[in-house]
This record gives C-alpha cells, sequence and structure tokens, in this order.
C-alpha cells in the first residue's frame, strides 16, 4: 500500500469517525457531551501504546541484528507515540476539568502515563544527541527498558484505587456497553492506527532520504579529498 | 443525532487541539520530506554536472597543452 493511499484512507476514516462521534453516538446521562471526548481520546491512547510495543520489537531486533532498518522504526514510531500520548494527556485533562471539576490530579494512571511521556521523551533525546554508533544502541536500550511502563499504565487502574474509570471495552471491562459505543470506538480505533501508519511511513522515509544525503555527501567529500 | 449540551466547548475544544496538533505534525513531516527530496535531487543534480564537466575537461586540458607546446602540434 502507498503512503498516498494510507493518507487518504486515514483521512477518510478520520471523517466517517467524526460523523459517528457526533451523530452516532448518544451523549452520557451523567457526563453529557464530555463522553463523547472518550472517543479520540481512548483510541489515541491505544495507538501510543501500539506504536512504544513497536519501538520495543524494533529496539530488540536492532541490538540482535544491527539493522539500521530497525532503528529507522523504532526512532519514527517512538515520535509518533510521543505525539499521541501529549494528545491523550491534554484530552484527558480536558475531560478531567469537565467530569472532576480539576485539570490535573497525582492519580496513577494519569502520573504513570506521564512517566510514560518523559521516558520516550528521554528515548528520542538520546536517539538525537548521542554520536553513532552508541546514539541507536543507548536509545534501543531506553526503548526497551521504557516499554515495561505500558502495562503498568493499563493496570493502573485494577491496582491501585484511582479516580480514572476502567475499561470500556476489552478483556478487563467490567461491563458491556451499549452496540452504538462499540462500533463508534472500534471504528475511530481503525481510524487513528491507519492514521499512525501513515505518519510512520513518512516519518521513516524522512529518516531514510536522510540517511541517503548523509552517504551521498560522504562518498562526495571522500571523493573530493 | 446532534444535540450538544454545556460542556460541548469542552468537547469541541479537546477535538480542536487534537485536529491542530495532528495536522500540524502532517503538515510538518510533509514539508521536511519534500525539503529533503528537493536537496536529494538538487545534489544528484550538482554530481551529474561535475562528472560531465570532469569528462568534458579533459581533452581541453590535452589540446591546450598540446597546442602551447614548445615541441609544437603533435598532430602531423
Amino acid at each position: 500500500m502507498t503512503t498516498r493511499a494510507l493518507g487518504f484512507g486515514s483521512f477518510l476514516l478520520l471523517a466517517v469517525a467524526a460523523y459517528g462521534l457526533f451523530f452516532i453516538a448518544s451523549p452520557d446521562r451523567v457526563q453529557g457531551d464530555a463522553a463523547r471526548i472518550v472517543y479520540f481520546h481512548v483510541p489515541m491512547a491505544w495507538v501510543a501504546f501500539l506504536a512504544f510495543f513497536i519501538v520495543f520489537g524494533a529496539s530488540i531486533a536492532f541490538l540482535r541484528t544491527g539493522n539500521e532498518r530497525w532503528d529507522r522504526l523504532g526512532r519514527a514510531s517512538a515520535e509518533v507515540g510521543v505525539v499521541f500520548t501529549t494528545l491523550v494527556l491534554i484530552t484527558g485533562s480536558i475531560w478531567g476539568a469537565t467530569i472532576w471539576g480539576t485539570w490535573w490530579s497525582w492519580d496513577p494512571k494519569l502520573t504513570t502515563t506521564l512517566i510514560l511521556w518523559f521516558m520516550y521523551l528521554a528515548y528520542l533525546m538520546v536517539r538525537s544527541y548521542a554520536e553513532a554508533p552508541r546514539g541507536p544502541r543507548y536509545a534501543a536500550i531506553v526503548g526497551i527498558v521504557a516499554f515495561f511502563d505500558v502495562p503498568i499504565v493499563y493496570l493502573s487502574s485494577y491496582w491501585w484505587r484511582t479516580l480514572h474509570p476502567q475499561a470500556v471495552i476489552g478483556p478487563l471491562a467490567d461491563q458491556q456497553p451499549s452496540s452504538s459505543i462499540v462500533w463508534v470506538l472500534l471504528l475511530s480505533l481503525v481510524a487513528f492506527t491507519v492514521l499512525y501508519a501513515f505518519l510512520v511511513r513518512v516519518r521513516v522515509e524522512i529518516e531514510q532520504t536522510d540517511a541517503a544525503l548523509s552517504a551521498a555527501r560522504g562518498d562526495f567529500a571522500h571523493a573530493g579529498t | 443525532m446532534l444535540g450538544l449540551d454545556h460542556n460541548a466547548a469542552y468537547l469541541l475544544w479537546a477535538l480542536g487541539i487534537t485536529v491542530v496538533v495532528l495536522g500540524g505534525y502532517g503538515l510538518y513531516l510533509r514539508s521536511r520530506l519534500t525539503g529533503l527530496r528537493r536537496r536529494a535531487g538538487a545534489q544528484a543534480q550538482t554530481s551529474g554536472y561535475s562528472a560531465r564537466n570532469v569528462t568534458a575537461a579533459a581533452p581541453m586540458v590535452s589540446t591546450a597543452h598540446a597546442a602551447s607546446s614548445a615541441n609544437g602540434p603533435t598532430t602531423p
């Protein structure tokens, strides 16, 4: 599938998900329209987890093989994952302001998510500022260690007393939501996953073009001496 | 059906920030990729020109050398 097709597909799916958000999903009896934030807050959190899982896998593959392709994939996925985690924190904070009456609470779910965000920022900083060949290797180690926070974030609302609502759908969900909620949520999940694939693909293309340019510059400089 | 309540401002605000951040990030990636491709194209063109110049310059140098030689033209 080409990059252009992925971009067009994600745009189309997001438009359909936005229609579902406003016209199919009904507002919550207690939370009102603030509950609609869940339809993009939850899928973005899932996509961030997926992005960090890809970083985890790519980091292991890079350390085992030394192939730069895995390093490029890990870096691209980490950057996109950080963008999605930033949005998860912002949209969650807006939801909290309406329902809890506060923009931020040092709740286990929120705190572990903030730690996750800082850890992947650290990954990107190590990858950017440490010189090759050590930089990619150090970043890969950070990418593996940081992933252990992902299950902690997911399970924090079960392990500790928390204000954050528990899972709406999935194996740990304690109640079955209505079918319209499930459909709009799943549609939104697919749309954001395709968007993630598109953004990572473009980001990897940037890495590849940059590497080819640097190699050509190196060859040119080498030929000039 | 669309019938927004008093919390709609928060919903639209959250949705607006999401659209602006993701759209901005997408545009940033696109402009960066376009810039890199343009530089790669320009570099390929430059190296192509210099390679042609080197090839073209070689006979000119040898001709000039032959003409200015104290022994005169090498061709009979």
